[in-house]
């Protein structure tokens, strides 16, 4: 329990500490700050592992089954995509754009509950490892994609900065890599909504009933559908695509954490906000 | 005319447009569907929305939005324009299979000298072996020979199969809702009951509850006997939840459980036995008096702020009743198993306390389609993502030889419209 804590607090830590090189990097144009980056995530990405893997060894199961356990498994989903997107298309600037949102989701698990509680009988289920490490990945995806798409903005808006061009591959690359971060992420998101139904039919005997988390996946996965059909269809290639793209990260964010804080209980929110407009 | 305008018709059905505008049509009317609570009273939605608000619901069936009309016809043209545009496609998948390169000759930009004819060979199989394509098929035409070597070609198939895929899973979902049948079974161990609106009955032989150390329950397991209405056993199957009992397309889930009590209901020399339930009632024949077990304490506790029970065990059971006489509660205290409750002439009895189970009974047709449904859409994606088919096409004509490959497939090969003058 303190190794896992406090190696989930070092990797907070080592996290934020890689965004402010890569934010250094960018704004100073300090080449060496985006190595230091780089190594941080590695380094945090080690500390990460080690506490998910005491915390899985404390409970004798994958950490998986809560708010918590999901958002630090699905920050560790964002960094490892992160590793892998870095490592081979090579560009050191991916970091300034993917850092924040990796922090944004770690520091949302940090103020979760960590206690470690026994799963309730439905959660005890073999679908559902595969329904939220699948779902790991697929946000992490399309996480990578959400900040390619940024890129992708910036880029077309600074045109003739030396130091953008420099860094910020082309257009079309950065279009090529959103597209296939977000064909990744689509199709461990279809794993996730089929497994998740499989799960729900062994516990429930109902394998989609429209609960407002099944149809926050259908929506999301809906938003990419369109994406990738629009964007082999019309040739879609440009800022719409990539607005669309961080509009789809939007969704999946809605869909892991608004689900479950703003359209929640009986009095939630947006029918608050719905009696108001 | 008339004719022009059903192909319009088609056209527009079967188009990409047309299939992306409904997913996102649905997409907002499931969004809706997830903000305003579906399927509650009426009086919730009276209590939580404003005069306007609440006809709008209502007129709209907001409060019903998965199963309106118009979310049910959406899908449905759907539907249609994916069988439409699944058929119209697959001549296209097919043909993109078959089809080879476009063969253009120009002049050679090469020439390469072999010194046997046996080297020209070799060379050939060379292009092929170093661009992965492990077979070729020789073709000889007229006047020059076709060397055919095909990757991958099953990537073609891809799309075509997710969308097949997505067809099937929302026709098997739609025949599912619209055959289905739920219903559920609850009772203590040792009762048989039927099953409503089948012609099964269910003997629960045991009911255990497994709690954790610190008071939460692990599991719950229901010892089940399937009978038909003879009373023979079809199947018998320890269930928990995630582990339902399955016959014949009927599935027995473990939902629920709660507290019940024997009941001993006298009055002068009448005596009426029978299980009452937590939160249920037991009104006696002349409607005139009436009991409701309100609630168990199997570890009763009575403090300023209320009553509790200190653990699941049995350590100081407690009931909770109401007495009803003509209507009107005229009791409403807590009794230990066995305590005699008296008003008037009547005499009652709560007794031996035990948990029951609830089973969810349901039978959901279309579940093996829609899985496969699911699985034909993966394997799609991934082909369709991850199989890039490739073509390599050598011609040789004389001696002169060509190389091509499809446009897809060059990315793999890297040699397209190459021509090379080969002499002996
Ligand atoms: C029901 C949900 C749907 C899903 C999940 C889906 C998924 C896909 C995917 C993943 C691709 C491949 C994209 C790529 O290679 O980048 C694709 C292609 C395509 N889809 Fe859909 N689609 C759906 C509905 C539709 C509808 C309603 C239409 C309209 C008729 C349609 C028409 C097409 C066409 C024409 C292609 C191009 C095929 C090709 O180039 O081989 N799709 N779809």
């Amino acid at each position: 329990m303190l190794l896992e804590n406090q190696s989930f607090n070092i990797t907070l830590v080592v996290y934020t500490i890689a965004m402010i090189c890569y934010f250094v990097f960018f704004l100073f144009r300090k080449e060496m700050m985006a190595d230091y980056g780089s190594l941080m995530i590695k380094i945090g990405l080690v500390f990460h592992t080690v506490s998910l893997t005491t915390r899985a060894v404390e409970a004798a199961r994958l950490p998986l089954s809560n708010q918590y356990e999901f958002a630090t498994s699905f920050a560790w989903g964002i960094a490892i995509c992160f590793f892998e997107f870095e490592r081979r298309y090579k560009f050191k600037i991916l970091g300034t754009f993917v850092t924040p949102l990796l922090l944004l989701v770690i520091f949302y698990a940090a103020m979760q509950s960590r206690e470690i509680r026994p799963l309730m009988p439905a959660l005890q289920s073999n679908w559902i490892i595969i329904h939220v490490s699948t779902a790991i990945f697929s946000y992490g995806a399309f996480a990578i994609a959400c900040g390619i798409s940024v890129m992708y903005l910036l880029r077309d808006r600074l045109k003739t900065d030396k130091f953008i061009t420099n860094h910020i591959p082309s257009l079309e690359t950065l279009d090529l890599i959103s597209y296939r971060a977000i064909a990744l992420g689509f199709i461990m998101l279809t794993v996730v909504i089929i497994s998740g139904a499989i799960w729900a039919d062994r516990a429930w005997g109902r394998y989609w009933q429209w609960d407002p988390k099944e149809t926050w996946s259908f929506i999301t996965w809906v938003i990419y559908a369109i994406y990738l059909h629009v964007r082999l269809n019309k040739g879609w290639k440009d800022k719409k695509t990539a607005w669309y793209a961080i509009i789809g990260f939007a969704a999946v964010l809605f869909t892991y954490a608004g689900v479950n804080t703003i359209l929640s209980g009986y009095h939630s929110y947006a029918m608050i906000l719905l009696n108001m407009v | 005319m008339e004719n022009k305008k059903i192909k319009k018709v088609l056209n527009l059905l079967r188009s990409m447009k047309f299939g992306l505008f409904l997913l996102g049509i649905l997409a907002m009317i499931s969004l809706v569907g997830s903000i305003i609570p579906q399927e509650r009273e009426l009086s919730f939605y009276q209590n939580n929305f404003s005069e306007g608000r609440l006809n709008l619901i209502l007129a709209l069936r907001l409060n019903n939005i998965y199963r309106s009309w118009y979310f049910v016809m959406l899908f449905g043209f759907l539907c249609v324009n994916l069988t439409l545009c699944s058929i119209t496609r697959l001549g296209n998948v097919l043909n993109r299979m078959r089809t080879l390169p476009k063969v253009d000759n120009t002049n050679p930009t090469e020439t390469i000298t072999f010194k046997h004819k046996e080297d020209q060979e070799n060379y050939i199989n060379g292009i092929f072996e170093g661009n992965g394509f492990k077979h070729f098929e020789m073709k000889k035409e007229k006047d020059k020979i076709l060397y055919i070597g095909r990757k991958f070609r099953i990537g073609y198939l891809g799309s075509w199969l997710i969308h097949l895929g997505m067809l099937i899973v929302i026709l098997s979902y739609g025949y599912g809702q619209y055959t289905n049948f739920s219903t559920s079974v609850y009772g203590v161990p040792g009762s048989i009951i039927d099953v409503e609106g089948t012609d099964f009955r269910v003997a629960i032989e045991d009911f255990r509850v497994d709690y954790r150390e610190d008071g939460t329950v692990n599991q719950y397991y229901t010892d089940l006997k399937l009978l038909n209405s003879n009373d023979e056993i079809l199947k018998s199957q320890e269930i928990f939840v995630n582990r339902p009992l399955g016959y014949n397309g009927f599935n027995f889930y473990q939902s629920a459980t709660g507290w019940a009590a024997d009941l001993v209901f006298r009055r002068d020399n009448e005596v009426i036995e029978d299980v009452l339930y937590e939160s249920t009632v037991f009104i006696e024949e002349n409607e005139e008096v009436a009991i409701h077990f309100t609630k168990f304490y199997p570890d009763f506790i009575a403090t300023e702020r209320g009553l509790f029970t200190r653990s699941n065990h049995l350590n100081n059971p407690m009931f909770l009743y109401s007495l009803f006489f003509n209507g009107i509660r005229v009791d409403m205290n807590v009794a230990a198993p066995g305590d005699l409750i008296e008003w008037n002439e009547y005499q009652i009895k709560l007794d031996n306390p035990r948990m029951y189970t609830y089973l969810e009974v349901n039978r959901l047709k279309g579940k093996i389609a829609a899985i496969t449904g699911g699985l034909l859409a993966m394997v799609g994606l991934i082909l369709a993502f991850y199989i890039k088919p490739a073509t390599l096409l050598i011609s040789l004509e004389k001696n002169k030889l060509h190389i091509y490959g499809n446009d897809k497939g060059m990315i793999n090969v890297g040699l397209n419209n190459q021509n090379r003058q080969l002499e002996v």
